[in-house]
């Protein structure tokens, strides 16, 4: 149901500092909407947890860019991703 | 209330939980001094061609942008010297962090003239930094 992640690394300054615990609810529903743009979301990509906003929504797949994008690895990288790709959205801190 | 309960739950937990990452991978490891010389290119045309614009907007915009080549030149050379060159290619060339500094030095002097011949001098000296960088590659 709760999902608590410390992040790793300053791609998502200055809404996350590297260090802090945040708390996402799991996904459950494996479809997302375009309402999901903005949101804080962890994924699971490349055998990791990842931590980025969704950026763009387009069927069943998202597109997730980190907030200080000079210092991020995202999408723009490694591309679109599947839904079921989101283990959880952050609920705390509240999203900017 | 309930935010100051989550944030003590934050510190203590913050040891135990797991990582997500928010990261930018590790360094691709392409380096070319190629990248510096064609922004310094750029800034020795333009030098070439302001006197012979016309129009003050013309002129106007050829010293914006040869401000932001020459800062890319920076930038390049920078990536170059701080992630590239490693101790050993200093032992074996000694000159190089003297180098860095006259060639990022003369990048900035490009900003304050449109004399061609302080561009022909950038581009000399990223020549120097492209015959180190070409030898460190044969070692």
């Amino acid at each position: 149901m709760i999902l608590l992640r410390r992040v790793a690394g300053g791609s998502m300054l200055p809404a996350l500092r590297p260090g802090q615990v945040v708390v996402a609810i799991r996904a459950t529903r494996r479809l997302v909407r375009p309402s999901q743009v903005g949101q804080i979301v962890i994924i699971r990509h490349d055998g990791l947890d990842k931590i980025k906003r969704v950026s763009q929504v387009r069927d069943d797949r998202i597109f997730v860019v980190g907030d200080n994008p000079e210092h991020s690895t995202d999408s723009r990288h490694f591309g679109w991703l599947p839904a079921a790709s989101i283990r959880g959205r952050v609920v705390w801190p509240r999203p900017l | 209330m309930l935010i100051d309960t989550l944030s003590m739950l934050s510190k203590l937990t913050e040891r135990l939980v797991k990582p997500a990452y928010a990261h930018c991978d590790l360094p691709c490891g392409v380096y070319d001094p190629a990248q510096a010389r064609i922004e310094a290119q750029s800034v020795h045309e333009i030098m070439k061609k302001y006197a012979a614009l016309d129009h003050e907007e013309d002129r106007w915009r050829a010293v914006f942008i040869k401000e932001q080549r020459a800062d890319l030149v920076k930038q390049h050379l920078w990536v170059l010297w701080t992630d590239y060159f490693k101790p050993e290619h200093l032992e074996k060339h000694p000159e190089l962090h003297d180098l860095i500094w006259r060639v990022t030095k003369q990048a900035g002097a490009c900003k304050k003239t449109v004399d061609p011949a302080e561009g022909q001098k950038l581009l000399d000296l990223i020549d120097e930094v492209a015959a180190v960088f070409a030898a460190t590659k044969q070692a």
